[in-house]
């Protein structure tokens, strides 16, 4: 059994992500030790509370520097909302804050891009648009997964983003992908049915 | 946006209640297996309420969000008592998604601030509960699942709501909460004309007619409680736990034909017919 680290950086939704990692056959392991990265299959990064207080507490703890040194090894890493949006070079999050850097893009504010009349936190169910073949996200195009979330990143490249997603007049990055890092926008843990098969696609991905 | 269709369960202890105007609770059976049922009929969110957390000045759920969590797959709300930073981080880490506050909220408006800052604004949302004045016909906010009336208008707290910073309205009528007559269609008109944060509401749905009328409305979600629960209670009333007899005693008090029972999938099939996008 694949052992899953689910790198606890203070926000939520730990335990929603362990339970869907138990569907798909892994063995998780909540985590804030740098050490436990080192000795795990695949790397979870999970996604509640802002950019850069979860940048922060990676940083103070050497996560940061953990979560490369394993994926720069080939692990794979999973980010989930949050979790995903710190993969990328910096977002707009209470001022600019630098991310990861794994996956070169932006994150902004739906807020002044959203046309009038938007909610924002964009919540709720939406449906991929558009979806790479070949890609994790392969074969989703008219599947609805959960999204909340204010803001929403863009890949510099456009070929690192595998899904994309229409709310209101904005176009955004669903799910991005670069070799061994994979980022969902949506929840997949919380998306039911569709969800789960995306978390079986990903132990496939890491075996 | 789809509209969300939402499971709401009332709980006392363990088990799923159902009341009217949120008083005179009676058991309807075991929460996990009429959410297990929710999920399995493809429900887009489930909504927890403590109905005794007042009673007793805290949230009571965490051994049951817990086990939900086990294995149901679509985003959880729980609302009920939560009064301190403390309290939302421990139902979050028990596995809640969101949390309602209400009581809180009224108290002490800084504190939903504080709770945005730590939780983000996503994991924050402002329960209101309102009752209509049958002398000038003024909404006014109550608190304590219900019980205690506060006095503030309702559509100014709706307006105060949306400059907090929480991500999700989720707006109870009293009036017509557990009866089975319809939303207030007034009230959430007003209110969604308001907010530019996604709306869930809640008490009133008997028909499917009910959940056409308000998914028409400027609101995301539609919380269901009787409606479901009659269904469900029909489907798994060989099941030793749940005790139809109580459910019976709910829907005498009412006008005695005031639900109809559907389940899930087919409120979904009759949005789509009448073009309210939904997820199938």
């Amino acid at each position: 059994m694949k052992k899953a680290a689910i790198i606890n950086f203070g926000g939520g939704n730990l335990f929603s992500v362990a339970q869907a990692c138990k569907t798909a056959e892994m063995e998780p392991i909540i985590t804030q030790d740098p050490k436990n990265l080192d000795h795990a299959d695949l790397l979870f990064l999970p996604g509640v509370g802002a950019f850069k207080n979860a940048m922060m507490f990676l940083q103070e703890r050497g996560l940061d520097e953990a979560i490369l040194k394993n994926v720069a090894k080939g692990k794979l890493l999973v980010g989930v909302c949050l979790g995903m949006q710190i993969m990328t070079t910096q977002s707009e999050e209470f001022g600019q804050t630098k991310g990861l850097n794994l996956i070169p893009g932006q994150v902004r504010y739906f807020k002044g891009v959203l046309e009038a009349g938007a909610k924002i936190p964009h919540t709720g169910w939406n449906s991929i648009v558009e979806a790479r073949q070949g890609s994790s996200m392969e074969n989703t195009v008219g599947d609805d997964f959960y999204f909340i979330h204010s803001l929403y990143a863009q890949t510099d490249d456009p070929a690192h983003t595998i899904a994309r997603c229409t709310y209101h007049n904005v176009t955004f990055a669903a799910a991005i992908e670069r070799d061994n890092i994979i980022g969902f926008q949506f929840h997949p843990e919380r998306s039911g049915e569709s969800g789960l098969a995306l978390y079986k696609n990903i132990i496939r991905k890491a075996s | 946006m789809k509209k969300r269709l939402i499971a709401r369960l009332d709980i006392k202890g363990q088990n799923l209640c159902k009341g009217i105007h949120l008083e005179g609770l009676r058991y309807l059976g075991h929460v996990h297996e009429f959410a297990s049922y929710y999920y399995q009929n493809n429900v887009d969110e489930l909504l927890y309420m403590d109905a005794v957390a007042s009673l007793y000045a805290r949230n009571s759920l965490h051994e049951i969000v817990q086990k939900t969590a086990e294995n149901i797959f679509v985003p959880l709300t729980v609302g009920g008592g939560l009064r301190s930073l403390k309290d939302i981080e421990s139902i979050l880490h028990a596995g809640a998604d969101k949390v309602a506050i209400n009581t809180q909220a009224i108290k002490d408006p800084d504190f939903i601030k504080q709770a945005v800052e730590e939780f983000g604004a996503s994991t924050i949302a402002i329960s209101i509960v309102a009752k209509k004045s049958k002398k000038d016909g003024n909404y006014t906010c109550y608190i304590n699942n219900g019980r205690d009336n506060t006095k503030i208008d309702t559509i100014e707290w709706v307006k105060r709501v949306n400059d907090m910073g929480a991500g999700e309205i989720v707006l109870t009528s009293v009036d017509q909460e557990g009866t089975g007559r319809g939303f207030d269609l007034e009230l959430i008109e007003k209110a969604g004309e308001l907010v530019d944060m996604p709306l869930v509401v809640s008490g009133g749905a008997g028909t499917i007619e009910h959940i056409i009328d308000v998914a028409k409305l400027e609101i995301d979600g539609v919380a269901l409680a009787s409606m479901l629960h009659y269904e469900a209670v029909e489907k798994m009333g060989s099941s030793q736990d749940i005790d139809i007899s109580s459910f019976k005693i709910v829907g005498d008090k009412t006008t005695s034909k005031a639900f109809e029972p559907h389940t899930i999938p087919e409120i979904k099939a009759a949005l789509d017919k009448n073009r309210i996008s939904c997820r199938i």
